[in-house]
């Protein structure tokens, strides 16, 4: 018996049963149930948000421009952009100017989109169901210009190419579509995140909204040169936010006091997040990229700046970027400012000076001036001295924010440093290079045979 | 568990007498007695062993009884009681490399019937060899099998390689199956080698297709002592010695040599206070003279002498069919790197009983505990005290007020070791139980019921009034981190059999299905603002909020797969002359998605005795059996690193979100599509003994061929990720291995026999899929290529007339221009393509000597040290290869002036290549006339040495790094120690 009992009991091991191989991900979130309530669209924003707060336009703006140069004690890092050798082979160079970090936020927040449509709210959700969604396109539509602005081999062209427009998650080998048909589809999400946030006020800058739509609107027109659309947009920009006074200033910048004054958006980034002080200055001190003589003698020697002491702070004997200083516990760190209203009045001095209307363009620098420096006398340039002077304030009102790289490309300025780091850096680069226009990484030409490469640029 | 088995024990023992056979066992050869052989009644299991003057005694049931006499090495003995009380035998040696039973896992081949090939490695290459894991112990000891030690930190576990390298990115570690349970390769600090009798190595089709899906990178097969039956014998066996660092290969230069250096290259203070600078100052002779005055050498400083021991006490015995095996084991070794150590405490329970008519249950158990403390770092790091040796040597390590200095590298190895600690706590179990019941003429079922479980606590902690404490990003103030990993795997066996002999036909086949599931867990969290008065305790960790900067860091994850596999296995031999194996089965991963989650897999080998054929006129040759097999094996990746558990799902992340919402994030496309790598391997061997079994000679050659490689597909990132895993692509690995044992010399009682393996492989990407080359770290991953082919530029020597540096361009002229454009693949590849390992074993009455050694040629090493210790543009401390730079115009050399880039480039690609003397070792087993006079039943004392001698071309500091580049290793020990084992 006892024989029989036990031929049973290992006749049993055989039949061990196959739902044992039905197992789960235990610590990440399987895509098809990511989506299945109303908390979890919050959760997708708040993600989408994170992921879309890439700051490679301040590392941009900052190697390969005149502002900084590399330290020699550093590290190397930004070599490649600092000599404006970069191409579309080099390590990395799908995230070095965006082109991976953007998409993958866009496709995070298509999947959001998805899960938007498939859940139904209830009454009381309603209204915040629609601003999720808005919120999500217009994050969209800010990311996609950000590729723009790297990519197209033009910003006014309507005929060259910019990059596939993404409003779906799908594996697929899309098209880079032209700059009217990649502008026209920016601007229709625009039009529909305004109208699903018409009325939303979110209580802090660090959520988007429609004056940050409208701030995107702008810089979308300005690029493409549309002064009058500039210009009508900064007046209703305008009449809602003021910039900072000479007091407030120092206190926007200072993460101990997160004054808010003129901002109009900015992504909040946590003591532990990326800290944007790391672009020019490790954790530990190492000085990677340290502030030039160039950019210092663009501030005026007849008034003190304010601005000086919020741009450029004394390290190790060096002059190192201050914008981003950070706390004691926390250096370096710093939220991501995106859209201020003193860009707004200098796009529109711009808009008015490229208009013909220099007595505008001027009153406007002029309000800017006065904000900044001590005990300032109203200017007077007109003509070229003008738009120097605009180009100037805006290089220094805005340094080190990510936006001196694409002005410089859209006026088709040279780029010309006096102050570098070795007798091999290269010190002019001039209006219209090809290297004013990004590389499509390789990576993208491999996987996606519709991709074609900006003109300049060997591939592989 | 023990206590219960130990009453076991007791209640066999009380076993009523009966009729009772004494005797006495002699050799043939000698006329000595032979203890340890042993006497078993046919058909029940139970039995006696001969003492120490090979004298029996044993109670048998009647007169029909027939016993069994078996001693490894001695032909097996059938004799009928009868009418006699006294039966006496003579012994007689047997050719004993056919006749070795070789185990596989799921079932025992008799060696002489295989058609796979298998190695078998015995007892005898792993026992007292004084290094801390198994798997080093194994290089060199069989063909087709690479082992490279990579870290002499005790405890690490060595790179291991089976007939080359079979997947790119899908794991290329073998299968390790312990007592029939798998259990996890790469973690084997808490496994005592001392209790392993066997280590077979299955490499092809037919041998390793019983492992279906985890079989492609073949299987290594553990089996632990097993108790003999008779009256309880213990065994002990001792060794003490030390551990020191080998030869350091590359020559850092000392304080005159640094100095001079610093005075040609014009740089710090050999420039600064040099009488030919007419800037420097007044003191200068002064200090200069100061500094001269010191000459550390930092090798010396980061370095230690070390301890080994080892202690095992075993006993074994039983009775009435009951068989045990005890062992308890010590086992301590010092690092040769400071503060590095590892203790070991194991204790192993085997225990067998046959002595029911039908069932057959054995239990084998295992636990042991690893204490290891490590150094900071084996990499590139600040911390690791390899890369410490490259401080100043005008720099004393303390300085006169007993402070610790800091020289170019910013840390001090002396403060690492006395005001941190790294450590490391592991756990580690094995069981397996079976249980084997005859249902009816020939029919059996049985089971096997097995768990490996190995828990890892890890903690770290840096005194916060020191720099390594100091410097921590969170704070300043030290930390103390806490890390829990978990391993547990359970496997459950069923198997419905049949295995009958029909005069000279011999059939068994069996079904079989298996479970196996494997489940990671683990947490961890980093404490900061430690206490400089609680040292190394998670006590001293300060409660953190956003003001101090302490907030402490907290994770963890848990992980399960599971695989099934239903499978069918058969066996024909017709007088074992002719012999067919067969394998099919059908196996199922839970890694793997709806589409693919079942794959067929199997083999069929078959094996002809030549020699066993009429026709065959031996002559010279007595033995001659040709083998061949074919079949397909998967990898499903056990590592589970490449291939996590959820590969194929598509899944998002918990994130930090924003502004204090947590949020979620896409990380992963789904590939419902993922399915096995397969391996089809085919095999053919022969194997020859000749001049009376005086030489053996087996050669084997195989051509496997992996199919639907692991690979990333490149994918547009508007899909939302760069890559995507998927199958795609195929890779070879063919090669040719001999394996030759010779009896040199046989005169009276001096005995020389000599073991040789070689080995080649030749490995070939045939495809990639997508793409046709990808690179991957230093290497290129090239269709045509060998895996681990090398990408560099070409370094093309130093231009004589100003010692600017030269290269090649990718067509191989000279230029001065770097670019990482001219980069090929010429280098060669970091996997060699030849191995194998010698080993010659003399006797002569007591005493026995061997030695043996190990090589692996062919291959070529990226010698990143080289960037850090023959660079003008580093502030450490040169290799005194940099006093040979470029002075003045005409100089040829290969070291460049001062004031150019360094680049990478084929200057820091080096042969690899070695041979070591691995092992030496000197014996004296105490005669048994002698030894009889004793309460002992056997001693042996001897003195060994292990990895005494390297010969290399390598500049790094030992070629055995374990993958293709040279990041300041851990470099391996040279060990001597003297020892003991006593039987009594």
């Amino acid at each position: 018996m006892k024989y029989k009992i036990l031929t049973l009991a290992l006749v049993v091991l055989l039949g061990a049963c196959s739902d044992k191989l039905d197992l789960k991900p235990t610590d990440t979130i399987e895509t098809s149930r990511a989506y299945q309530s109303f908390d979890d669209l919050e959760a997708g924003l708040a993600g989408a948000y994170s992921s879309a707060s890439g700051t490679s336009a301040i590392s941009t703006s900052s190697y390969q421009t005149d502002m900084t140069k590399m330290a020699t004690g550093g590290r190397n890092i930004g070599v490649t952009q600092y000599n404006w050798n970069y191409n579309a082979l080099g390590t990395g160079v799908e995230f070095t100017f965006g082109w991976a970090t953007n998409y993958i936020a866009i496709n995070g927040i298509n999947l959001l989109l998805a899960g938007v449509e498939s859940i139904v709210p209830s009454e009381e959700e309603m209204e915040r169901h629609k601003q999720i969604k808005g919120e999500a396109i217009a994050l969209r539509a800010y990311l996609h210009f950000e590729l723009f602005r790297n990519y197209a081999e033009s910003y006014t062209d309507g005929g060259k190419l910019v990059a596939p427009y993404m409003t779906e998650s799908v594996i697929s080998s899309p098209e880079r579509l032209t700059v009217s048909a990649f502008v026209s589809q920016l601007e229709a999400d625009i039009e529909e995140a305004k109208s699903l946030l018409a009325g939303y006020d979110p209580a802090t800058p660090i959520y988007v909204s429609t004056s940050f739509l409208q701030a995107l609107e702008l810089k979308l027109a300005l690029y493409q040169e549309d002064y009058t659309k500039v210009i009508a947009i900064a007046d209703t920009l305008l009449g809602m936010y003021d910039i900072a006074d000479i007091m407030e200033i120092g206190e926007v910048f200072d993460r101990a006091i997160n004054s808010e004054a003129g901002v109009i958006f900015k992504f909040a980034i946590p003591d532990n997040g990326g800290r944007i002080g790391a672009i020019w200055q490790d954790s530990n001190g190492t000085v990677n990229f340290e502030v030039t003589q160039d950019f210092i003698n663009k501030f005026s020697t007849d008034y003190v700046d304010v601005r000086q002491d919020i741009n450029i702070s004394e390290y190790d004997g060096l002059n190192v970027v201050g914008k981003y200083l950070g706390t004691d516990a926390a250096v370096g760190a710093s939220d991501f400012f995106v859209f201020r209203a003193e860009e707004i009045l200098l796009s529109r001095a711009e808009a008015y000076y490229y208009s013909g209307d220099e007595a505008k363009a001027l009153a406007d620098l002029n309000t800017l001036r006065t904000a900044r420096l001590e005990s300032y006398v109203a200017g007077s340039e007109s003509g070229a001295n003008l738009l120097q002077a605009i180009k100037t304030e805006r290089a220094i009102e805005l340094a080190f924010e990510g936006h001196r790289w694409f002005d410089i490309r859209r006026w088709g300025d040279d780029i010309i440093r006096v102050d570098v780091t070795a007798a091999t850096t290269p010190k002019l680069l001039s209006g219209g290079d090809y290297r004013f226009v990004m590389p499509i990484p390789n990576h993208e030409l491999l996987a996606n045979t519709s991709m074609v490469q900006n003109p300049g640029y060997q591939t592989n | 568990m023990l206590l219960m088995a130990m009453a076991t024990l007791f209640a066999f023992s009380a076993y009523a007498q009966g009729r009772v056979v004494t005797g006495t066992v002699t050799a043939e050869e000698s006329g000595d007695p032979i203890p340890g052989v042993n006497v078993l009644i046919k058909g029940e299991g139970s039995g006696t062993i001969t003492d120490i003057e090979g004298k029996y005694s044993l109670d048998v049931p009647s007169k029909d009884t027939r016993l069994v006499f078996t001693f490894i090495g001695l032909a097996t003995e059938e004799v009928l009681v009868g009418g006699q009380s006294e039966i006496n035998l003579t012994m007689k040696a047997e050719f004993t490399q056919l006749t070795e039973v070789v185990v596989t896992g799921y079932s025992e081949f008799n060696k002489k019937s295989l058609s796979g090939s298998i190695a078998v490695i015995d007892e005898k290459a792993l026992e007292n060899v004084p290094v801390a894991t198994f798997d080093q112990m194994l290089q060199g000891q069989a063909s087709g099998l690479y082992i490279n030690a990579g870290s002499g930190q005790p405890g690490t576990a060595a790179t291991i390689r089976i007939r080359g390298n079979g997947s790119i990115l899908g794991g290329n570690d073998p299968l390790y199956i312990m007592d029939g349970v798998p259990i996890e390769a790469d973690a084997f600090a808490a496994i005592n080698p001392n209790d392993i009798s066997s280590v077979n190595v299955l490499k092809d089709a037919s041998s390793t297709a019983l492992y279906g899906s985890r079989g492609a990178n073949g299987v290594i097969v553990i089996t632990t002592k097993q108790g003999k039956s008779g009256a309880t014998r213990f065994n002990y066996s001792g060794q003490y010695g030390i551990t020191e660092v080998g030869d350091w290969r590359y020559d850092m230069m000392n304080t005159e040599e640094r100095l001079r250096y610093e005075e040609m290259t014009q740089r710090s203070n050999g420039w600064a206070y040099s009488p030919n600078n007419p800037n420097a100052p007044d003191d200068a002779a002064e200090k200069l003279a100061e500094l001269k005055a010191i000459d550390t050498d930092w090798a010396e400083v980061a370095t230690q002498l070390g301890r080994s021991q080892n202690h095992q006490l075993s006993m074994t015995g039983g009775k009435g069919g009951t068989s045990f095996y005890i062992s308890g084991n010590y086992f301590q070794q010092d690092g040769v790197l400071l503060g590095s150590d590892l203790n070991r405490y194991s204790g192993r329970f085997n225990i067998k009983n046959d002595s029911f008519d039908r069932l057959k249950i054995d239990l084998n158990s295992y636990i042991g505990y690893s204490d290891l403390n490590y150094v900071p770092s084996e990499g590139l790091s600040v911390a690791n005290p390899m890369v410490q040796s490259l401080n100043m040597p005008y720099q004393k390590p303390i300085d006169d007020d007993g402070n610790y200095t800091y020289g170019p590298l910013g840390q001090n190895p002396l403060e690492w070791r006395d005001h941190t600690s790294n450590s490391r706590g592991e756990l580690k179990a094995n069981v397996s139980l079976n249980a084997k019941l005859d249902v009816w003429n020939g029919i059996f079922v049985s089971g096997r019921l097995g768990l490996d479980y190995r828990n890892r606590k890890s903690n770290q902690w840096r005194d916060p009034e020191y720099r390594p404490g100091s410097g921590v990003s969170n704070g300043g103030e030290g930390l103390y981190s806490f890390n829990d990993y978990s391993f547990f795997s359970p496997i459950l066996l069923g198997q419905i059999g049949y295995a009958k002999e029909f005069g000279k036909h011999k059939l068994a086949a069996s079904i079989n299905s298996e479970l196996i599931q494997k489940t990671y867990s683990g947490h961890n969290y980093t404490g900061y603002g430690i206490n400089g008065k609680l040292p190394n305790t998670p006590g001293g960790i300060t409660q953190g909020d956003p003001d101090n900067g302490f907030i402490a860091s907290v994770g963890g994850f848990k992980e399960s797969n599971a695989l099934l596999s239903y499978f069918l296995v058969g066996d024909y031999s017709y007088n074992e002359k002719y012999n067919l194996t067969f394998s099919l089965r059908r196996d199922a991963s839970s890694k793997f998605g709806e589409n693919n989650q079942w794959a067929t897999l199997g083999a069929v080998g078959a094996s002809w005795v030549v020699s066993d054929e009429d026709f065959f006129n031996s002559g010279l040759i007595s033995f001659m059996k040709v083998r061949a097999s074919y079949g397909v094996a998967g990898n499903q990746d056990d590592t589970d690193e490449s291939i996590g558990s959820y590969q194929r799902y598509g899944v998002f992340q918990n994130t930090s979100g924003y502004a204090g919402t947590a949020g979620i994030v896409p990380a992963s496309i789904a590939n419902p599509d993922l399915k096995w790598e397969t391996s089809a391997q085919f095999n053919l061997g022969v194997d020859v003994s000749a001049f009376n079994d005086r030489v053996s000679l087996a050669v084997d050659v195989y051509n496997n061929i992996t199919s639907d490689l692991f690979l990333d597909q490149k994918l547009s990132y508007t899909s939302g990720q760069g890559e995507l895993r998927i199958n795609a692509g195929e890779m070879r690995n063919r090669g040719i291995e001999f394996v030759l044992n010779t009896t040199n010399v046989q005169i009276g009682d001096f005995k020389w026999t000599t073991s040789m393996n070689y080995s080649y492989n030749d490995n070939e990407i045939m495809d990639l899929g997508q793409v046709s080359q990808f690179e991957n770290g230093t290497s290129l991953v090239e269709v045509g290529k060998p895996l681990g082919s090398h990408y560099s530029v070409g370094w093309g020597g130093v231009d004589p007339a100003n010692g600017q540096p030269l290269y090649l361009t990718a067509d191989g002229a000279l230029t001065p221009t770097y670019s990482e454009d001219n980069s090929t693949t010429n280098w060669g590849t970091s996997n060699p393509p030849h191995i194998g390992g010698i080993t010659n074993n003399m006797s002569y009455k007591g005493f026995d000597f061997s030695f043996f050694f190990s090589f692996q040629a062919g291959h070529k090493l990226f010698n990143n040290q080289l960037y850090f210790i023959e660079n003008h543009n580093v502030p450490y401390n040169q290799t005194t290869r940099m006093l040979d730079m470029w002075q003045q115009p005409g100089d040829v050399t290969n070291i460049a002036a001062p004031g150019y880039a360094r680049e990478f480039s084929s200057y820091d690609i080096e042969d690899g290549s070695f041979i070591k003397l691995k092992n030496v070792q000197l014996g004296y087993t105490l005669p048994s006339a002698i030894i009889g006079k004793t309460p002992f039943s056997s001693l042996r004392v001897y003195a060994q040495g292990q990895n005494l001698m390297t010969w290399t071309k390598f500049s790094g500091f030992d070629p055995e790094i374990g993958n293709n580049i040279a990041q300041f290793q851990y470099p391996i020990p040279r060990i001597y120690t003297m020892g003991i084992d006593l039987s009594f």
